[in-house]
């Protein structure tokens, strides 16, 4: 994957950690209302998205 | 001591004073460890940082005691909304990925010690270079202005108020300004990775606490369906348009906070940089999201109260979890002190930026011939200055300044532009840049100002912060100034 995709994709994932879909009062999902669970597992994945483009994309000396 | 109101007894606070005069010992330690009188060993640890202390003081640094306090209110007041804080501070990482490793390659190679050394090295324009220096020191002396007086605060309510505000922070300042002086950013990098290990384990040990003695989520749940249901309610477009600009400042004002950025510049390789930025990106999760939920779980116990009592949910969580048998006094002087080191670490760390960029974008101009010993003892003079007249500050304030002092991000995502599109746009302008910065610096401040000396103008028009918006106006006039520039050549 090159850098500029990866940074691409890390965009798309941070602009889609805001709960765009969700208009109406919610339902209750592990303890949250919905949206709050999609703006907090969103969060977690981006954090992963994150980890993962650091792991592959950033190539250091040391790596090599 | 007055017992009724303080929130540590004797004890408590003896190890409080403890911990806090063995800040002074670690600072001793770094300046034992000197390797040479020079800015680069002084400012930057002579750019020899591991992995653990690179972490550590990266993490101490970028949690201040606003995390600890203010998040879990803003949660308090907000509800599961406050959850944008949590990928505020995340995004900021998102941008070190697309800075940090070609500034880190250029900083190894030409020595740079503050921001404002890449945006001359790369623009070669004066102007532009002491204006984004400016802008970095205006943001700096504001944080560390506003967590000067958070730190007054805590002493009283940690002392019941037998030490009044102004000797708190006075004494604490000196604490801060002695074992920064000593060794600089060697000290300071030390003080703060003991400091984020327990503002770490301060964080996730309150949070598993709450998970154990109320029942984590669901508790939370059922607790504000009953007294304050709207909070179930999702954003509107406009609040989902303040979470995205909110996400907007984390990425081009928190990630580039010049303490943030001489960080990057202090790696001993970009292999220990890498590493320290992967764990990062986790930080959030581990501390916003542990210190919103605690907010929230204040907001179960105690529904109703405003927006000062909302303040202080987090030592309400704690005070109800004491006397419930939850916690003994140690998992009270746990937090007090890791409220106190996230404060400290991050005092310290803006105070070593400002000086640097004083001493070296400004003093260094006017006296060139200065060698790095005497610019070195400059840098610590100007130190003690700054935070005597940050004390005075703090300490004499009007509340309608204060108010003007919340301009932090907004003046600093102005410098963005200008590191971002320097380092990926090789054509581009140094007086593109520099206008762009002017008006948008311009307009995100008239609006902030003019909003806080209570004009009828919204600081967040239609949900966008006014720093955003100056962003925009900044990166149209950069791009129209480059087309126009492009134009008789094509």
């Amino acid at each position: 994957m090159s850098t500029k995709k990866s940074l691409i994709i890390s965009w798309v994932v941070l602009f889609l950690t805001v709960p765009w879909w969700f208009s109406t009062v919610s339902n209750k999902w592990f303890g949250l209302p919905d949206w709050g669970l999609y703006a907090m597992a969103a969060a977690i994945i981006y954090s992963l998205v994150l980890s993962f483009i650091i792991q592959k994309v950033w190539k250091t000396p040391e790596d090599e | 001591m007055n017992s009724q109101t303080a929130l540590l007894g004797p004890g408590g606070i003896t190890f409080l004073c403890i911990y806090i005069l063995s800040l002074i010992l670690i600072g001793w330690l770094g300046k034992r460890a000197r390797k040479e009188n020079s800015l680069s060993d002084f400012y930057l640890a002579g750019r020899g940082m591991g992995l653990l202390v690179l972490f550590l003081t990266l993490y101490a640094t970028q949690y201040s005691g606003n995390t600890l306090v203010g998040f879990a209110g803003r949660a308090y007041r907000e509800g599961y909304q406050a959850l944008v804080l949590v990928t505020l501070l995340s995004s900021a990482v998102g941008a070190f990925i697309v800075y940090a490793p070609k500034l880190y390659r250029l900083s190894k190679k030409y020595n740079f010690i503050t921001p404002a050394d890449y945006v001359h090295f790369r623009f070669k324009n004066t102007r532009l270079t002491l204006f984004a220096a400016s802008l970095c020191l205006m943001a700096l002396a504001n944080y560390i202005l506003t967590n000067l007086k958070a730190i007054g605060y805590i002493v009283v309510s940690v002392t019941g108020g037998v030490i009044p505000f102004a000797y708190g922070v006075i004494a604490l300042s000196l604490v801060m300004v002695i074992y920064e002086t000593m060794g600089g950013m060697r000290s300071v990098a030390w003080t703060d990775s003991l400091q984020g290990i327990i503002l770490m384990f301060g964080v996730i040990t309150i949070f598993i606490t709450i998970q154990i003695e109320y029942g984590g989520f669901e508790f939370i749940y059922n607790a504000i369906q009953t007294s304050d249901p709207q909070k179930f309610i999702p954003p509107n477009l406009t609040q989902k348009l303040s979470w995205l600009s909110t996400i907007c400042l984390g990425f081009f004002g928190i990630s580039i906070y010049p303490h943030a950025v001489q960080r990057i510049y202090s790696a001993n390789n970009e292999g220990t940089l890498k590493k320290s930025i992967q764990i990062m990106a986790f930080m959030p999760i581990i501390t916003t999201l542990f210190m919103v939920v605690v907010g929230l779980t204040a907001l179960a116990l105690f529904p109703g109260l405003d927006r000062q009592g909302s303040e202080g949910a987090t030592l309400l969580v704690l005070k109800d979890l004491s006397q419930r048998g939850a916690i003994g006094t140690g998992m009270m002087v746990l937090f007090l002190s890791a409220t106190i080191a996230a404060i400290m670490s991050t005092v310290d760390s803006a105070l070593l930026s400002m000086s640097s960029i004083i001493t070296k974008d400004f003093y260094k101009r006017l006296r060139p011939a200065k060698s790095q010993a005497e610019l070195t003892s400059i840098g610590k003079m100007i130190s003690w200055a700054i935070m005597a007249f940050s004390v005075y500050l703090a300490i004499v304030l009007p509340q309608t300044i204060w108010r003007l002092l919340e301009i932090k991000l907004e003046l600093l995502i102005q410098v963005s532009p200008a590191i971002f599109l320097g380092l990926y746009y090789k054509k581009i302008k140094a007086s593109s840049i520099l206008w762009g910065m002017t008006f948008g610096t311009l307009f995100a401040v008239g609006t902030m100002v003019a909003n806080k000396l209570g004009v009828d103008i919204p600081a967040k028009p239609w949900g966008i912060h006014a720093g955003v918006w100056g962003l925009i106006i900044n990166l149209t006039i950069v791009f129209i100034l480059e087309k126009i520039k492009q134009d008789p050549v094509e």
